[in-house]
């Protein structure tokens, strides 16, 4: 996404996607396929923009931006909380990737946790909104059913509970054995399905992202759908040609700030692992490493280090969603 | 000509409300569990999955409530609500005003600042807790109000609700603003009178996450709060079991079951006024 | 306003009124509870002085202290694990006892041989002990007896007993109910496995005190306990460090420390004892030690002298045995034990008793000096865990498990000096 772009004539052909295809002689009024935009006066925009950033810019100067450059600082030191931290150069990054197994190890855990859940849980969320958008009776108590596990799911409580359902005489190996299944091992303390436990633990969260579907499906005007049905357009062309462009913006949000969250994955880790990232590293998440060297180890400046090459990780991924966005979301100004 | 698929029938009605049901359920039943949980004895709580009690007691209740230094959970309670509001009114005001600027107003370096924004939510939190903590700490505030939690709120410092609303406006088209503009509004009217309005479900849904997030916000009252007179619930449940022993599981179920309702009871609330959102965004004719 | 954010001020380290202290620890709400209690009653014999408390879970609290460490924004007097106390005190982030006041805290109930056993850093006296607390082995006398397993007392019992009696238990009870816990990842444990094999976790000069060989065998030693059933392994368990309450119902033996026992009694449906742990054959002099419950006065503090008042009144007062009583490990203080004994058995408090007598027996036995775990030593108990997870649920080769974690405990030690 480019902020901005597409608010002058200048600059709109480049960025502005093509808007929905016309073939069924349907015309989204709202579409930026109407015309030539007036110019915004640049002058106007310059000063009234830096009032309206006024509180945003102090606190990304004082609040962001510099703990972001400290703690890039810390990367290059010995760091260790109690002393002065004293400049060792690239030591710790030449650690990271040459001596450190577990590094490389979280990284392999943090992958996978965010590229099977992440998809999973937007794909349940997106699905479950359009379901609920209909306007069905008890539509309340549905969307509070399925959100109130995000209300509750980064919690201790529910950490502790995950670790009971999923033990080795939990919930889900009782329901397995009334299936005939006896004997399941416990899938908590086993790594190779204690990630998967987590996976689950992220999914069964959905209704964060589900809300803002429904945020965002609420705000398709009503008029795209009824044109949609005089032009006779079915159920799926209603989805593919007016819901999911429209609501594309909202996916686009989602998928990214899904994955820079999952990969910052922190709480149900460190509890249903008991801080350790075990059994044997299985669910050793990025995060829960970093913790672990910067605040029991007191190796603060590797930990900052750490964050530092999570931080570009996260920056590519996220450039290359908004770089792929250009295909795929459209954008109503 | 009517589509043949407008009008659901009765059967495809009953078979979607059964499928949700059972999902409901499904995705409930840890839940429940943990309510049923709350109401018998903690040495119990691990005997069986059903979610029929056995023997109920209020015990866990009422040991729950009454732990808890300090002014106890009545003012934890109480503390938690005053940080959700000044958080509350901090991430609507800034975010939005931010968000406006970034979606429609020109400004040099835009894409760098709101790369650097975003960059802000990539750096893992625990990195930059002890540099925010040194600098808040040398600024005297720490220990004694609830400012080190709050001011971020009021500087938009919750990069995730300035992209949710520039996403949000973005779906606004730019005529509404060039029709206030010809009426000779500037941004600041345009942002209030107009664009305010029809965010509505940007604003509801930043709402609702700024109430839970701060409600649920763990590590940052643990380091700024450090009298038992400020604690948030967070802290009080946090408290409830001793991670080398666990004992405690019993309050500490009762008391999440507690701490629940109110965000529930908000989130009921609040989501009516997405439902109620906007049927159109008035940029006909 | 309530919208302002404040709350009435408390006092902030750094605030140069006199009579304010800040005083941090760590515990579950009811230990919270009793520490409150506790310093009331400091409060009340010293009207001047407002304490200002600061309590947290432990987990929690490490974070905090950390946090406030970094920052230097500690409270005035603050307890600090044994496993970090070398690592604060070397940063000068202490202060040294010494340098109060003769007299400021009263020594004369201690033996002075146990108040120098205090001191680390090449002689500094950088905290008070408050509580002494004991490895042992916790065993279920009721299961044990209805099983019909006959369990000898523990003067000079073997670690073949131990093993033998959780076998026997495991044959006796059969089901999913297996002898003992796994217990090869205690720290407390394996440094007295490896002092009664006349080596030490860390020797005097802060390096490794221990080889592989020793080490290896302890881990080899409960592998071999799992094979033959006495050990339930960590698959089942749940993890290879289960706390009491998940193993209670399915083990009979567990490998604990006397300050947790009045928690783990509590939530076990029947009688516990605790055992001193046993020995090897030709087991070396003085291999019993014990780990240390300390509070320090921050070197930030303004007001030392009067923080001194308050660790005085920390160690001496007997206020602590009604209101806190051994709940975090017996006192470290011999008149006060013997004050909390006495209660304990006109309050028929088992529970208590046991806690105290523990130690007492443990003090009978001859301790070699023990130092502190050294700066960098930080990484230790989580080293010590994942070797124990890589052996017993990864499948990794005992040698090379000991090995890896020798090679980082020895990185983080060069590290920190």
């Amino acid at each position: 996404m480019q902020p901005g772009k597409g608010a002058t004539t200048r600059e709109r052909p480049d960025s502005r996607p093509a808007p929905p295809p016309e073939s069924l002689g349907f015309r989204s009024k709202s579409s930026v396929a109407a015309g030539p935009k007036k110019r915004t006066p640049r002058k106007k925009g310059i000063s009234s923009a830096y009032v309206f950033l006024t509180p945003w810019m102090l606190g990304l100067v004082f609040i962001t931006l510099g703990p972001l450059l400290a703690s890039l600082y810390l990367s290059f030191t010995d760091y260790d909380l109690l002393s002065s931290p004293n400049w060792i150069g690239f030591e710790n990054y030449r650690r990271m990737f040459t001596e450190d197994p577990r590094f490389l190890k979280s990284l392999a855990v943090t992958f996978t946790y965010v590229f099977v859940s992440v998809p999973l849980q937007l794909a349940l969320a997106l699905a479950l909104a359009l379901v609920l958008n209909k306007g069905i009776q008890g539509l309340a108590l549905y969307r509070s059913a399925f959100y109130l596990p995000s209300l509750i799911g980064g919690s201790v409580a529910v950490a502790i509970l995950w670790r009971q359902i999923f033990g080795g005489e939990g919930l889900v190996n009782e329901l397995l054995a009334t299936f005939g299944l006896e004997g399941m091992p416990g899938w908590i303390s086993n790594p190779q399905t204690a990630l998967g436990t987590l996976i689950i633990l992220n999914v069964w969260t959905f209704g964060s992202p589900m809300i803002i579907f429904l945020a965002g499906l609420r705000q398709i005007p009503a008029e795209l759908y009824e044109q949609g049905s005089i032009d006779g357009v079915g159920m799926f062309g209603r989805l593919r040609f007016i819901t999911l462009p429209m609501l594309s913006p909202i996916i686009f949000f989602n998928l990214v700030l899904q994955v820079i969250g999952s990969f910052q994955a922190f709480t149900p880790a460190f509890v249903v692992s008991g801080g350790t990232g075990g059994p044997v590293d299985s669910t050793l998440f990025y995060t829960l490493y970093l913790y672990e060297r910067g605040f029991i180890n007191f190796e603060m400046g590797y930990a900052s280090a750490l964050g530092a090459v999570l931080l570009v990780i996260i920056g590519v991924l996220t450039a290359l969603n908004f770089y792929a966005s250009k295909r795929w979301v459209h954008y109503n100004d | 000509m009517t589509s043949l698929l407008t009008a659901p029938t009765a059967a495809r009605l009953s078979f979607k409300h059964a499928g949700l049901i059972l999902f409901g359920l499904l995705m409930l039943y840890p839940l429940l569990w943990m309510l049923k949980s709350s109401f018998i004895p903690e040495s119990k709580i691990f005997d069986d999955f059903g979610l029929i009690p056995g023997e109920l007691t209020l015990e866990n209740y009422v040991k729950g409530w009454n732990s808890g230094e300090g002014i106890g959970f009545t003012g934890y309670f109480l503390n938690t609500f005053l940080i959700v509001a000044g958080s509350l009114i901090g991430n609507l005001l800034s975010c939005s005003l931010a968000a406006y600027a970034f979606a429609r107003l020109n400004f040099k370096l835009k894409t760098a600042f709101f790369a650097l924004m975003l960059a802000g939510i990539m750096l893992p939190y625990h990195v930059v807790a002890i540099p925010q903590y040194i600098l808040f700490s040398s600024t005297g505030l720490v220990g004694t109000t609830f400012l080190p939690l709050i001011i971020p709120k009021i500087l938009a410092v919750d990069a995730f609700f300035v992209f949710l609303m520039v996403q949000f406006l973005r779906g606004i088209p730019r005529e509404l603003d060039e029709a206030a503009s010809i009426d000779g509004a500037g941004p600041f009217r345009t942002f209030w009178a107009v664009i305010l309005p029809l965010m509505k479900p940007a604003l509801i849904t930043t709402t609702i996450f700024t109430f839970i997030w701060t409600w649920n916000d763990f590590f940052s009252p643990l380091i700024y709060l450090t009298v038992p007179e400020s604690y948030t619930v967070s802290l009080g449940l946090n408290s409830l079991v001793d991670s080398q022993t666990s004992s405690g599981l019993g309050p500490l179920f009762a008391m999440s079951v507690i701490t629940l309702v109110p965000v529930f009871l908000f989130f009921l609330f609040a989501q009516k006024h997405i439902v109620q959102g906007i049927a159109t965004t008035g940029s006909k004719g | 306003m309530a919208a302002t954010g404040c709350v009435p001020k408390q006092a902030a380290s750094g605030s140069s009124a006199a009579g304010n202290l800040r005083f941090s620890f760590w515990g579950p709400t009811q230990v919270q509870a009793n520490y409150t209690n506790f310093v009331k009653t400091f409060e009340q014999s010293n009207s001047g002085i407002k304490m200002s408390l600061e309590p947290a879970e432990y987990a929690a609290y490490l974070d905090r202290m950390a946090t406030q460490a970094a920052a230097k924004r500690l409270p005035d007097v603050f307890w600090v694990p044994e496993s970090q106390i070398a690592t604060y005190a070397s940063q000068n982030v202490l202060l040294d006892l010494d340098s109060l006041d003769k007299g400021t805290v009263d020594y004369s109930q201690f033996s002075p041989g146990q108040v120098d056993s205090w001191r680390i850093l090449g002689g500094k006296q950088y905290s008070v002990v408050f509580n002494q607390i004991t490895p042992v082995i916790q065993l279920n006398k009721d299961a044990l007896a209805a099983a019909g397993v006959d369990t000898p007392n523990d003067e000079d019992w073997k670690w073949d007993d131990l093993g033998s009696i959780a076998r026997d238990y495991t044959k006796a009870k059969g089901g999913d109910s297996f002898g003992m816990a796994y217990g090869a990842t205690g720290q407390l444990h394996t440094t007295q496995w490896l002092r009664q094999h006349g080596a030490e976790l860390f020797d005097k000069d802060g390096k490794l005190g221990f080889d592989a060989a020793v080490l290896g065998d302890w881990f080899a030693m409960w592998e071999g306990w799992i094979k033959d059933g006495a050990v339930m392994p960590a698959a089942i368990s749940g993890s290879v460090q289960p706390v009491f309450p998940e193993v209670a119902d399915r083990t009979a033996i567990y490998a604990g420390q006397s300050n947790q026992f009045t928690d783990n009694q509590v939530a076990s449906k029947q009688e516990l004892v605790m055992h001193l742990l046993p020995t090897i054959q030709g087991a070396a002099e003085g291999h019993s030690f014990l780990w240390y419950n300390r509070l320090c006065i921050s070197a930030t503090a303004t007001d030392p002298a009067l923080a001194g008042r308050f660790v005085d009144f920390f160690i001496n007062s007997p206020a602590v045995i009604d209101t806190v009583g051994v709940v975090t490990g017996p006192p470290s203080n011999p008149k006060l034990r013997e004050q909390a004994l006495a209660k304990a058995v006109q309050a028929k408090s088992t529970s208590d008793q046991k806690v105290l007598e523990i130690l007492e027996r443990d003090l009978k036995r001859p301790m070699r000096s023990r130092g502190a775990n050294p700066p960098g030593s930080l990484g230790w108990a989580s080293l010590l865990r994942r070797a124990g997870e890589n052996i017993t649920t990864g499948g990794v080769p005992i040698d090379q498990a000991v090995k890896s974690l020798m090679t980082d405990l020895r990185r983080g030690l060069d590290a920190a000096r």
